[in-house]
Protein backbone atom coordinates (compact mmCIF):
# COMPACT_ATOMS: atom_id res chain seq x y z
CA UNK A 1 0.00 0.00 0.00
CA UNK A 2 1.25 3.28 -0.83
CA UNK A 3 0.10 5.99 1.29
CA UNK A 4 1.72 8.76 -0.57
CA UNK A 5 0.09 9.01 -4.40
CA UNK A 6 0.72 12.91 -4.98
CA UNK A 7 1.26 13.77 -8.62
CA UNK A 8 4.69 15.29 -8.23
CA UNK A 9 6.13 16.50 -11.93
CA UNK A 10 9.38 15.37 -13.08
CA UNK A 11 11.04 18.46 -12.44
CA UNK A 12 10.03 19.57 -9.16
CA UNK A 13 12.21 16.30 -7.92
CA UNK A 14 14.61 17.58 -5.37
CA UNK A 15 13.07 20.95 -5.36
CA UNK A 16 10.23 20.07 -2.88
CA UNK A 17 12.56 18.00 -0.71
CA UNK A 18 14.95 20.96 -0.39
CA UNK A 19 11.66 23.05 0.81
CA UNK A 20 10.56 20.59 3.21
CA UNK A 21 14.17 20.87 4.51
CA UNK A 22 13.16 24.41 4.71
CA UNK A 23 10.44 23.64 6.46
CA UNK A 24 11.99 20.89 9.00
CA UNK A 25 14.22 24.07 9.72
CA UNK A 26 11.71 26.93 10.48
CA UNK A 27 9.81 24.78 12.54
CA UNK A 28 12.57 23.44 14.61
CA UNK A 29 13.72 27.01 15.29
CA UNK A 30 10.60 28.20 16.65
CA UNK A 31 9.97 24.83 18.33
CA UNK A 32 13.53 25.24 19.82
CA UNK A 33 13.30 29.21 21.01
CA UNK A 34 9.50 28.05 22.35
CA UNK A 35 11.46 25.53 25.11
CA UNK A 36 13.90 28.40 25.73
CA UNK A 37 11.22 30.34 26.67
CA UNK A 38 9.59 28.32 28.45
CA UNK A 39 12.99 27.45 30.63
CA UNK A 40 12.60 31.00 31.64
CA UNK A 41 8.84 31.34 32.44
CA UNK A 42 7.71 27.82 33.09
CA UNK A 43 4.75 28.54 31.28
CA UNK A 44 2.52 24.83 30.00
CA UNK A 45 1.18 26.86 27.04
CA UNK A 46 4.57 27.72 25.99
CA UNK A 47 5.96 23.98 26.36
CA UNK A 48 2.51 22.78 24.25
CA UNK A 49 3.60 25.56 21.79
CA UNK A 50 7.27 24.15 21.39
CA UNK A 51 6.07 20.47 21.59
CA UNK A 52 3.56 21.72 18.56
CA UNK A 53 6.20 22.52 16.25
CA UNK A 54 8.89 19.75 17.35
CA UNK A 55 6.25 16.87 15.79
CA UNK A 56 5.70 18.95 12.87
CA UNK A 57 8.92 18.96 12.24
CA UNK A 58 9.65 15.53 12.73
CA UNK A 59 6.51 14.85 10.60
CA UNK A 60 8.24 17.17 7.52
CA UNK A 61 11.55 15.59 8.44
CA UNK A 62 9.77 11.88 7.08
CA UNK A 63 8.57 14.00 4.61
CA UNK A 64 12.23 14.27 3.55
CA UNK A 65 13.36 10.96 3.90
CA UNK A 66 10.21 9.30 2.46
CA UNK A 67 10.56 11.81 -1.03
CA UNK A 68 14.60 11.21 -0.66
CA UNK A 69 14.11 7.83 -1.52
CA UNK A 70 11.63 7.91 -4.26
CA UNK A 71 14.09 10.15 -5.96
CA UNK A 72 17.25 8.33 -5.61
CA UNK A 73 15.23 4.86 -6.20
CA UNK A 74 16.49 3.61 -2.38
CA UNK A 75 14.53 0.33 -1.38
CA UNK A 76 14.20 -0.94 1.66
CA UNK A 77 16.02 -3.87 1.03
CA UNK A 78 19.39 -2.09 0.29
CA UNK A 79 18.97 -1.35 3.67
CA UNK A 80 20.79 -4.60 5.07
CA UNK A 81 20.70 -8.51 3.94
CA UNK A 82 19.50 -8.40 7.63
CA UNK A 83 16.52 -6.03 8.18
CA UNK A 84 16.22 -5.72 4.35
CA UNK A 85 13.47 -7.96 4.62
CA UNK A 86 12.21 -7.23 7.91
CA UNK A 87 11.76 -3.83 6.10
CA UNK A 88 10.26 -4.91 2.84
CA UNK A 89 7.74 -6.55 4.94
CA UNK A 90 6.58 -4.03 7.10
CA UNK A 91 6.86 -1.59 3.95
CA UNK A 92 8.97 0.64 5.16
CA UNK A 93 7.51 3.34 2.80
CA UNK A 94 3.92 3.10 4.19
CA UNK A 95 5.19 3.56 7.98
CA UNK A 96 7.50 6.35 7.00
CA UNK A 97 4.36 8.04 5.68
CA UNK A 98 2.25 7.20 8.51
CA UNK A 99 4.86 8.71 10.84
CA UNK A 100 4.71 12.17 8.73
CA UNK A 101 1.19 12.08 8.34
CA UNK A 102 0.92 11.11 12.67
CA UNK A 103 3.17 13.75 13.53
CA UNK A 104 1.34 16.37 11.59
CA UNK A 105 -1.47 15.55 12.64
CA UNK A 106 -0.12 15.58 16.52
CA UNK A 107 1.47 19.28 15.97
CA UNK A 108 -1.33 20.31 14.95
CA UNK A 109 -4.06 19.20 17.16
CA UNK A 110 -2.11 20.31 19.97
CA UNK A 111 -1.79 24.09 18.56
CA UNK A 112 -5.76 23.77 18.12
CA UNK A 113 -6.07 22.77 21.78
CA UNK A 114 -3.87 25.49 22.99
CA UNK A 115 -6.15 28.30 21.43
CA UNK A 116 -9.08 26.87 22.82
CA UNK A 117 -10.40 28.84 25.86
CA UNK A 118 -10.88 26.51 28.55
CA UNK A 119 -8.22 23.71 28.29
CA UNK A 120 -8.47 20.06 29.84
CA UNK A 121 -6.77 16.82 29.15
CA UNK A 122 -10.38 15.56 28.27
CA UNK A 123 -10.47 18.45 25.85
CA UNK A 124 -7.08 17.74 24.04
CA UNK A 125 -7.79 13.62 23.87
CA UNK A 126 -11.31 14.51 21.92
CA UNK A 127 -9.56 16.59 19.42
CA UNK A 128 -6.40 14.32 19.01
CA UNK A 129 -8.78 11.15 18.98
CA UNK A 130 -11.19 12.24 16.39
CA UNK A 131 -8.24 13.66 14.11
CA UNK A 132 -6.91 9.91 14.44
CA UNK A 133 -9.99 7.90 14.45
CA UNK A 134 -10.76 9.82 11.50
CA UNK A 135 -7.21 9.16 9.73
CA UNK A 136 -6.78 5.52 10.72
CA UNK A 137 -10.46 4.74 9.52
CA UNK A 138 -10.49 6.16 6.04
CA UNK A 139 -9.98 4.66 3.05
CA UNK A 140 -7.89 7.49 1.64
CA UNK A 141 -5.62 8.03 4.45
CA UNK A 142 -3.64 10.44 2.19
CA UNK A 143 -6.20 12.73 1.53
CA UNK A 144 -7.72 12.51 4.71
CA UNK A 145 -4.64 13.29 6.35
CA UNK A 146 -4.49 16.40 4.21
CA UNK A 147 -8.11 17.24 4.96
CA UNK A 148 -7.34 16.87 8.84
CA UNK A 149 -4.59 19.00 8.15
CA UNK A 150 -6.27 21.59 6.42
CA UNK A 151 -9.66 21.86 8.97
CA UNK A 152 -7.21 22.08 11.72
CA UNK A 153 -5.38 24.95 9.83
CA UNK A 154 -8.26 26.84 9.29
CA UNK A 155 -9.27 27.31 12.99
CA UNK A 156 -5.34 28.56 13.68
CA UNK A 157 -5.63 30.55 10.69
CA UNK A 158 -9.34 31.65 12.03
CA UNK A 159 -7.62 32.41 15.24
CA UNK A 160 -4.87 34.48 14.18
CA UNK A 161 -7.32 36.64 12.53
CA UNK A 162 -9.39 37.37 15.53
CA UNK A 163 -5.99 38.05 17.43
CA UNK A 164 -4.74 40.18 14.13
CA UNK A 165 -8.04 42.60 14.88
CA UNK A 166 -8.34 42.83 18.46
CA UNK A 167 -3.87 43.44 18.03
CA UNK A 168 -3.00 45.13 14.43
CA UNK A 169 0.68 44.39 15.15
CA UNK A 170 2.58 43.57 12.05
CA UNK A 171 3.86 40.15 13.94
CA UNK A 172 -0.06 39.53 14.07
CA UNK A 173 -0.60 40.24 10.30
CA UNK A 174 2.48 38.12 9.86
CA UNK A 175 0.84 35.22 12.02
CA UNK A 176 -2.56 35.50 10.38
CA UNK A 177 -1.36 35.31 6.63
CA UNK A 178 1.02 32.71 7.64
CA UNK A 179 -0.81 30.27 9.01
CA UNK A 180 -3.56 31.06 6.28
CA UNK A 181 -0.55 30.16 4.09
CA UNK A 182 0.17 26.85 5.36
CA UNK A 183 -3.54 26.16 5.80
CA UNK A 184 -3.90 26.90 1.58
CA UNK A 185 -0.73 25.19 0.79
CA UNK A 186 -2.47 22.05 2.86
CA UNK A 187 -5.45 22.40 0.98
CA UNK A 188 -3.60 22.92 -2.40
CA UNK A 189 -1.60 19.48 -1.36
CA UNK A 190 -4.99 17.77 -0.89
CA UNK A 191 -5.86 18.57 -4.24
CA UNK A 192 -2.07 17.69 -5.58
CA UNK A 193 -3.56 14.24 -5.87
CA UNK A 194 -5.21 14.84 -9.21
CA UNK A 195 -3.41 17.87 -10.77
CA UNK A 196 0.47 17.69 -10.40
CA UNK A 197 1.19 21.58 -10.66
CA UNK A 198 -0.97 22.06 -7.47
CA UNK A 199 1.70 19.84 -5.79
CA UNK A 200 4.18 22.89 -6.58
CA UNK A 201 1.84 25.57 -5.49
CA UNK A 202 1.48 24.01 -2.08
CA UNK A 203 5.43 23.91 -1.64
CA UNK A 204 5.18 27.60 -2.61
CA UNK A 205 2.64 28.79 -0.42
CA UNK A 206 4.00 26.20 2.54
CA UNK A 207 6.99 28.30 2.07
CA UNK A 208 5.59 31.90 2.25
CA UNK A 209 3.69 30.76 5.64
CA UNK A 210 6.95 29.95 7.04
CA UNK A 211 8.78 32.42 5.61
CA UNK A 212 6.25 35.42 7.63
CA UNK A 213 6.58 33.10 11.06
CA UNK A 214 10.40 32.61 10.70
CA UNK A 215 10.50 36.40 10.04
CA UNK A 216 8.33 36.89 13.17
CA UNK A 217 10.81 34.34 14.88
CA UNK A 218 13.91 36.54 13.56
CA UNK A 219 12.27 39.84 15.02
CA UNK A 220 12.07 38.62 18.50
CA UNK A 221 15.87 37.54 18.41
CA UNK A 222 16.92 41.17 16.98
CA UNK A 223 15.24 43.36 19.23
CA UNK B 1 -11.12 41.36 33.51
CA UNK B 2 -6.93 41.13 34.77
CA UNK B 3 -5.40 37.60 34.85
CA UNK B 4 -3.83 36.37 38.86
CA UNK B 5 -0.26 37.11 38.04
CA UNK B 6 1.41 34.18 37.76
CA UNK B 7 4.74 33.68 40.05
CA UNK B 8 7.45 34.40 37.23
CA UNK B 9 5.27 37.47 36.44
CA UNK B 10 5.59 38.61 40.21
CA UNK B 11 9.29 37.59 39.84
CA UNK B 12 9.19 39.96 36.44
CA UNK B 13 7.33 42.92 38.59
CA UNK B 14 10.17 42.77 41.74
CA UNK B 15 13.44 42.84 39.25
CA UNK B 16 12.14 45.62 36.95
CA UNK B 17 11.10 47.65 39.79
CA UNK B 18 14.49 47.68 40.85
CA UNK B 19 15.47 48.55 37.75
CA UNK B 20 12.80 51.45 36.92
CA UNK B 21 14.34 52.92 40.18
CA UNK B 22 17.94 52.77 38.61
CA UNK B 23 19.05 49.09 40.30
CA UNK B 24 18.45 50.09 43.72
CA UNK B 25 15.28 50.51 45.76
CA UNK B 26 13.92 50.78 48.96
CA UNK B 27 11.64 47.54 50.88
CA UNK B 28 8.69 50.64 51.05
CA UNK B 29 9.12 51.93 47.50
CA UNK B 30 9.17 47.93 46.29
CA UNK B 31 6.34 47.09 48.89
CA UNK B 32 4.01 49.89 46.72
CA UNK B 33 5.90 48.53 43.33
CA UNK B 34 5.36 44.97 43.47
CA UNK B 35 1.61 45.22 44.88
CA UNK B 36 2.49 42.72 47.36
CA UNK B 37 1.98 41.68 50.79
CA UNK B 38 4.30 42.52 53.08
CA UNK B 39 4.80 38.26 53.87
CA UNK B 40 4.34 37.82 49.97
CA UNK B 41 7.11 40.45 49.25
CA UNK B 42 9.87 38.97 52.27
CA UNK B 43 9.01 35.59 50.55
CA UNK B 44 9.92 36.26 47.39
CA UNK B 45 13.06 38.68 48.12
CA UNK B 46 14.35 35.50 49.82
CA UNK B 47 13.93 33.75 46.45
CA UNK B 48 15.22 36.15 45.00
CA UNK B 49 18.82 36.81 46.83
CA UNK B 50 18.95 33.39 47.08
CA UNK B 51 19.33 33.27 43.23
CA UNK B 52 21.32 35.68 43.57
CA UNK B 53 19.36 38.44 41.40
CA UNK B 54 18.89 41.04 44.04
CA UNK B 55 21.05 41.55 46.74
CA UNK B 56 20.36 43.10 50.16
CA UNK B 57 22.61 45.86 52.10
CA UNK B 58 22.56 48.43 54.66
CA UNK B 59 22.61 52.97 53.32
CA UNK B 60 22.70 55.57 55.21
CA UNK B 61 18.80 55.82 54.62
CA UNK B 62 18.09 51.90 55.66
CA UNK B 63 17.81 48.98 54.06
CA UNK B 64 18.00 48.86 50.20
CA UNK B 65 17.97 45.85 47.79
CA UNK B 66 20.13 46.36 44.43
CA UNK B 67 19.74 44.39 41.19
CA UNK B 68 22.84 41.96 40.51
CA UNK B 69 24.25 41.15 36.86
CA UNK B 70 22.51 38.41 36.83
CA UNK B 71 19.18 39.59 38.04
CA UNK B 72 19.56 42.39 34.80
CA UNK B 73 20.29 39.47 32.84
CA UNK B 74 17.31 37.67 33.85
CA UNK B 75 15.09 40.93 32.97
CA UNK B 76 16.78 40.32 29.59
CA UNK B 77 16.02 36.93 28.85
CA UNK B 78 12.38 37.77 30.14
CA UNK B 79 11.34 40.49 27.89
CA UNK B 80 13.04 38.43 25.15
CA UNK B 81 10.39 35.90 25.90
CA UNK B 82 7.73 38.14 26.60
CA UNK B 83 8.44 39.71 22.51
CA UNK B 84 8.60 36.02 21.40
CA UNK B 85 4.78 35.40 22.97
CA UNK B 86 3.90 38.55 21.70
CA UNK B 87 4.92 37.28 18.30
CA UNK B 88 3.29 34.12 18.41
CA UNK B 89 0.14 35.26 19.94
CA UNK B 90 1.09 33.42 23.14
CA UNK B 91 0.67 36.53 25.26
CA UNK B 92 -3.10 36.51 24.66
CA UNK B 93 -3.73 32.73 25.54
Amino acid sequence: MNVFNCNIPDWFMGIDITLELLFVFVTLAIAFSAYKAYKVIKQREVLLFGIAFFSMAIGYLQEVIFNSSQMFGFNSSDLSPLIGPVANSLNLGFFVGLIHMAMFILGLSILVYIILPKRNKKLFGIIAGLAFIGLFTSGNILLTSFLINSLMLFALTLHHYQLFLRKKTESSLFNFIGFGAIFLGQFQLAMSTTFSLLYVASHITTLFGFILLLLNLIRVQKK
Amino acid sequence: MNKRRSRVQIIFDILNSIKIKGGTIKPTHLLYKSNLSHNMMNEYLIELIGKEFVTEHLAKTGKMYSLTRKGYEYLSEYDKVQRFMDSFGLDEL
